[in-house]
């Protein structure tokens, strides 16, 4: 390499390294974020059931992390995760977990066949434990204020004021350049000027790199 | 056929006729299809990144050329300023510009005003059009660096190479969106002046160059120690240097009441300069640069004077940015006053040292630029997809998940710092070693 090339090669490997940072933020961003709790919603057992409405902003949703605490003990009961789009009675996804592999104030993820058809359709997940028993359970944690506004906690399926702690993902690529690409062409004579201006740049290098490999 | 083989005989004609611009030794076949190829190279960089990045700087400082032009504001009669207004008043006629750098703030964009502009549809074409001046800077800068080694075609393409493929300029020009390339292309053209012993005009362009950024006043007592032989001559050129900046100043008294330069001595570019500094006891202060500075000046004018004075003159014009650099804050953008001389010093020196510690460099500014957060990264690229790019966290906040941030910038800063000063005493090694 040409020693003049050598800086312009860091600084290329430094942007490709800095882009890739973000490209993995991006890409492993949850669609729904709401991280917010100020108190649990008590021990989850026998017919008791915590939910949270939420409308997916995304195709493809396949993940929801839910905010568990143990009360700093190990749980013998089985944990189980539901999904069901709301207005539907069937769940599409059950997910059963050993209490014991939850961890104390931390979030669980759940994960699941990615739903093809899920953008801006509204779903409940529920989470229950009926082998539990007072002192032998799980808990979530919960925010009282209302601070997500595409749904909210349910009890027993009926709602309640606030929101569970929770994320939800999906598998649709957040790296989507159709907006860039969208707002780049309704400038349409810029655009054709600039991609031709590239064109013909390209095409001169390549002509003068041909020109000087044939001597 | 006839007429076809006529017709591209007229294209071959006009496409060559750029090669009248650049000095003769240069036009010799595989020489300028070497200088051809890589001026493509550089401006296919430039252009990528010419519509899709900037600063809000890019935004705060054309509205006062947009005052100058439209309002006609002589305070805003920089060099740079007036460049910027003469693309306006040429653009003005063909395309919606204006509405995007009409707003009501008075030193940095308001946030709101940012965000509409990030989302204008026009905003590709803006900012494209916007940088333009500076390319056109920067293709003279190119040409000059041709000239200053007209005859030495080894070391003009060296140099050449060195500018157009250098990634501190394509930041600071093309990704934050600054006008450096205006003052630094009237610096080389003092360079060039110098070279052609024409002492006054040579004197005129750098007094240009303070006149768009004062760091240029930093080379003045090099000049004088450097090409003036008697008392007279050097305050003749003192004169001469000053003539722009005391014109303009005197118009801006005459029309507003006010010097355009009163504030030189309390700004922020003193201010940094001083910053590095320590207390002595009583109520005084020793300023590391300053010190510094004028330690250069003494070496430099008892020294033994060598062959070369203008190898003399960018040798220590480097070292003093150098050591400002190191000594001092600066905005990333200024970073890029150093390449043109690095240039011309590595084109006539050919040490491939230079180019390491260039390339250390490299790798500690751009940690460096970390400091400005998001500001320096993801924002100026937020006009490609505002929504998904403006909630990105700092590289700051993502390395604080793994040792303090602030910590590590510092450790890096430091380490910038040793590498420029390192760069100090390999050019006074190379500088005593050979004074050619």
């Amino acid at each position: 390499m040409e020693p003049e090339l050598k800086p312009l090669a860091t600084g290329i490997i430094i942007f490709v390294a800095i882009l890739g940072v973000y490209a993995m933020i991006v890409i492993s961003a949850p669609m729904i974020v709401q991280d917010r709790s100020n108190q649990s919603v008590g021990e989850i057992f026998g017919s008791k059931v915590i939910g949270q409405s939420f409308v997916a902003t995304e195709n493809g949703i396949n993940r929801i992390d839910v905010k568990l605490a143990t009360y700093n003990r190990m749980n013998t009961g089985n944990v189980i995760f539901y999904l069901r789009e709301a207005d539907s009675t069937e769940d599409s996804v059950m997910i059963t977990v050993q209490a014991k592999q939850i961890h104390d104030n931390a979030f669980h993820a759940f994960r699941f066949s990615p739903i093809p058809e899920s953008k801006k359709k509204s779903y409940v997940f529920s989470i229950q434990s009926p082998g539990s028993a007072p002192g032998n359970a799980i808990t979530l944690w919960y925010e009282t204020d209302d601070v997500y506004p595409g749904g909210t906690a349910l009890v027993n399926n009926t709602p309640i004021q606030g929101d569970l702690c929770f994320k939800a993902y999906s598998n649709a690529s957040k790296l989507d350049v159709s907006f860039f690409i969208q707002k780049f062409f309704k400038d349409t004579v810029f655009a054709l000027s600039y991609i031709v201006l590239l064109v013909a740049i390209v095409f001169g290098i390549i002509w003068l790199q041909l020109r000087e490999k044939s001597g | 056929m006839e007429t076809n083989n006529a017709r591209l005989s007229t294209l071959i004609k006009i496409a060559r006729y750029p090669v009248n611009f650049i000095p003769k030794a240069y036009r010799q076949s595989s020489v300028l299809h070497s200088l051809s190829k890589w001026f493509l190279v550089g401006l296919l960089i430039r252009v990528i990144f010419m519509p899709f990045a900037f600063h809000g700087d890019l935004i705060s400082t054309y509205p006062r050329s947009y005052l100058l032009v439209f309002d006609g504001y002589l305070r805003y009669g920089n060099p740079h300023e007036s460049f910027q207004a003469l693309t306006l008043w040429i653009f003005s006629h063909v395309i919606p510009i204006q509405e995007l750098l009409v707003w009501s703030g008075s030193v940095t964009v308001p946030d709101s005003f940012m965000l509409s502009v990030l989302k204008n549809t026009y905003i590709f074409r803006t900012v494209f059009l916007l940088k333009l001046p500076y390319l056109f800077f920067d293709i003279l800068i190119c040409l000059l660096l041709l000239y200053i080694f007209q005859t030495e075609v080894e070391n003009g393409l060296r140099a050449f190479k060195f500018w157009i493929l250098n990634p501190i300029i394509i930041f600071a020009v093309y990704i934050f969106g600054r006008y450096e390339v205006i003052p630094i292309f009237f610096i080389l053209l003092c360079i060039y002046l110098l070279k052609e012993n024409h002492l006054y005009f040579a004197a005129i362009s750098l007094g240009i160059a303070i006149w768009s950024r004062y760091y240029a006043l930093l080379f003045l007592p090099l000049f004088l120690i450097f090409y003036c032989r008697s008392w007279m001559e050097k305050v003749k050129i003192v004169a001469i240097t000053v003539i722009p900046l005391l014109m303009y100043n005197a118009i801006t008294y005459y029309y507003s009441g006010t010097s355009a330069s009163m504030d030189f001595a309390s700004s922020q570019f003193i201010d940094n300069l001083l910053g590095m500094n320590f207390e002595i006891g009583w109520i005084q202060t020793l300023y590391i640069f300053v010190i510094a500075y004028s330690f250069i000046l003494l070496y430099v004018y008892y020294r033994k004077k060598g062959k070369n004075p203008l190898g003399d003159f960018t040798a220590y014009s480097l070292i003093v940015l150098l050591l400002m650099y190191a000594t001092s804050i600066f905005h990333p953008q200024y970073f890029a006053w150093f390449i043109p001389f690095l240039a011309v010093f590595y084109g006539y020196t050919h040490d491939y040292s230079l180019i390491q510690l260039h390339c250390l460099q490299v790798v500690c500014f751009a940690f460096f630029t970390f400091y400005w957060q998001q500001a320096l990264a993801t924002l100026m690229f937020a006009s490609i997809h505002p929504a998904l790019i403006i909630p990105l966290p700092s590289l700051l906040h993502l390395i604080d998940h793994l040792y303090p941030g602030l910590t590590l910038l510092n450790i890096v800063r430091s380490v910038f710092s040793a590498v420029l000063l390192f760069m100090i005493a390999k050019i006074v090694l190379i500088q005593r070693s050979d004074p050619t």
